[in-house]
């Protein structure tokens, strides 16, 4: 029934987007995951991961709005949810750009992007437990803040209702299962900040690198305490077509003090590198790494590191066609002992219709 | 006395004698804006000339300099269509004074009916590359003019002088390198990627066409050997390409083909082009020393 609805909604829109000049866009994201171990967790199933319709235009002479809706499958069931809706102003407060309504929360580097535009198949072990398989999103108000035009750093400040914390819980349910996305009043809401710098390279305005440090925090019904810090890096260097180099690294420090007292610290993250042959194809090598900190678990029988490696080749048709091969392999390291070793091969495929996809660093 | 620096910071900081900051996203297009505005416009490029203007990130730096400038130019032509509309979303721009270049030229290769991506890298409103020709980048400095006018109507006269000067400069420095191109320009000459039809027309050079059987999508084995036959007995000179066009497509095609190959400049290049004229003797050169 969503998917028929989305579809109608798309007819309707595509007519109305000639009128009002609206930036229609399509992305669809398949994968397919084949687990080449018994401890695999792979569905081993050929799956369309997403199907995400994008529409934007001035709203007026100073705001303008985005809505993306995005159907997921997992596992056989499907649901349509909104990814995001928010109006946007870069207008009325000098040096200051400002968000209102439904969006990712803008902080670290993968947060902050759709999933079929990473540069991988699947979110480190780090990405997936501090914040979601996909990425969080909430609903607030966000501002950028231009502090030095000279240096190029810009601070990022958030709140959002804090209501729930994740992507959505929509995977877990039945097709046309109404999905409760109503959450409890938090203790605290959720609050963020991410300051940034970017550094163009002497030689070429389209490579460069940019760092930002992030703090996230929440407090929810339960009297559960969240805080998250990080440190993301990433730098490109393009020659002509091709993106010759990708770095890209993540590293955040979570904390989780429960009601009762009990406290849960944990450290990860993932260090990427990619080489561009051309520009089609690349290469690309990612290490990941979680480290439970409590210690008050290293004498049990929990978790105490994971490690994964994830090695992957992508040939880019076009700006709108990808496909990516990756072979990834992960195992999490209990007293001195291996355990849970997950080894897949992933094959994606992503393609774009409609408006031109932005270029975002 | 008493109202000596109110004065001052009045005449200081009034609009009129201030010059107009113009961003403009390539070298050559802040040139060409540089010799209509004089000390009236304070020019600076986004790009340096050393990448392709299509492939290019909205970079965060970008949008503090658009969000700065009291005009912003494009080449247009959806040449920038990745970026830059990204990057005057994000600055809160949209409004503001634009122009592009493209849309004060007569464009070629314009393609007749509805276009797709099954096409190419095929632009709607024609082919974007204007700029390597001196007199459609003249033509293309119009939009600019017009903006200048708009910004600053009491300059409206000087602006159009030097406009005027402008053009012929230009005018006379196209036949000056046309003569010396002469001595080339019996043979025709293939490009990688349509890159130089404009370049190919304002000086007078026969086109063989384009390496490229679609647009943007590098040829394939098969159609490199098709067009060497194809070119056997058509005495091509040279192939030209810009300076990151593939190396092992392009010596894959001579070996095949006989026909030697020059990668070049698309556009100013900063710190190594100090006007447009250094950018055009230095492609003048460079096709003499190794057209045949």
């Amino acid at each position: 029934m969503k998917r028929a609805f989305s579809c109608l909604l798309v007819f309707l829109l595509v007519p109305f987007s000639l009128q009002a000049k609206l930036e229609l866009s399509l992305a669809a994201d398949l994968v397919y995951n084949q687990g080449l171990n018994e401890d695999s967790d792979a569905d081993e199933n050929l799956s369309m991961r997403s199907v995400e319709f994008g529409v934007s235009a001035p709203i007026d002479h100073q705001f303008s709005g985005y809505v993306s809706f995005a159907s997921h499958e997992q596992e056989g069931a499907e649901a349509v949810e909104v990814h995001e809706a928010y109006i946007h102003n870069a207008k009325l407060i000098p040096n200051t750009e400002f968000k209102i309504g439904q969006y990712f929360l803008g902080v670290g580097r993968l947060n902050r992007f759709h999933r079929h535009e990473w540069s991988f198949t699947r979110a480190p072990k780090s990405h997936r437990d501090f914040f979601d398989e996909e990425a969080v999103f909430d609903t607030g108000i966000e501002t950028r803040t231009l502090l030095s035009a000279k240096h190029f750093v810009e601070l990022t400040l958030g709140v959002t209702s804090g209501y729930n914390y994740g992507h959505s819980d929509a995977h877990e349910h039945e097709e046309d299962e109404e999905v409760d996305h109503s959450g409890e009043k938090p203790h605290a809401p959720t609050h963020y900040m991410r300051l940034s710098q970017f550094i163009e390279d002497s030689d070429s305005a389209a490579s460069g690198m940019e760092w930002g440090l992030s703090y996230l925090g929440r407090t929810d019904a339960e009297g559960e305490k969240l805080h998250l810090a990080g440190f993301d890096f990433v730098k490109k260097e393009r020659v002509g077509r091709k993106l010759a180099w990708l770095i890209q690294s993540e590293l955040w420090f979570k904390s989780l003090k429960h009601s009762d007292g009990d406290k849960e610290e944990q450290l990860g993250g993932y260090f990427m590198l990619e080489k561009g042959h051309s520009a089609q194809w690349a290469t690309g090598l990612r290490l990941d790494g979680l480290m439970d900190l409590s210690h008050e678990h290293a004498g049990e029988d929990k978790d105490n590191a994971y490690y994964g490696a994830t090695l992957q080749q992508t040939y880019r048709s076009s700006e709108f066609f990808s496909t990516r091969l990756s072979a990834a392999h992960e195992f999490q390291r209990v007293e001195g002992r291996t355990r849970d070793q997950d080894t897949r091969l992933m094959a994606q495929l992503i393609f774009v219709m409609g408006a031109h996809p932005a270029h975002d660093f | 006395m008493k109202i000596f620096w109110p004065l001052l910071i009045l005449i200081l900081s009034s609009p009129a004698l201030a010059s107009l900051k113009v961003v403009t996203t390539t070298p050559d297009l802040a040139w060409a804006v540089k010799q209509i505005g004089g000390e009236e416009v304070n020019v600076e490029s986004l790009l340096r000339g050393t990448e392709d203007p299509h492939y290019v990130d909205a970079v965060p730096s970008f949008i503090v300099k658009v969000r700065a400038a009291d005009l912003l130019c494009a080449v247009g032509l959806e040449l920038e269509a990745g970026w830059l509309p990204k990057v005057r979303g994000r600055a809160g721009v949209l409004e503001s004074p634009y122009c592009e270049f493209g849309r004060s030229i007569e464009a070629l290769e314009k393609p007749k009916g509805p276009v797709d991506r099954s096409m190419g890298d095929v632009h709607s409103s024609g082919n974007p590359h204007f700029y390597l020709s001196p007199s459609y980048l003249v033509q293309g400095a119009g939009a600019a003019l017009q903006e200048l006018k708009k910004l600053r109507p009491e300059k409206s006269s000087f602006f159009d002088k030097r406009y005027e000067k402008f053009v012929e400069r230009m005018n006379s420095f196209q036949n000056e390198i046309s003569q010396k191109l002469e001595a080339v320009n019996e043979r025709p000459f293939l490009q990688y990627h349509q890159e130089f039809t404009y370049f190919f027309k304002s000086y007078g050079f026969k086109s063989a066409g384009s390496l490229e059987n679609i647009p943007g999508v590098s040829p394939s084995a098969s159609r490199l050997a098709q067009l060497s036959l194809e070119l056997k007995n058509q005495n091509v000179s040279l192939v030209l390409a810009a300076r990151h066009a593939p190396l092992a497509t392009l010596e894959r095609f001579q070996s095949l083909s006989d026909i030697p190959f020059l990668r070049l400049p698309l556009g100013m290049i900063e710190g190594k082009h100090e006007s447009y004229f250094d950018l055009q003797n230095e492609l003048a050169s460079e096709i003499l020393k190794h057209a045949k």
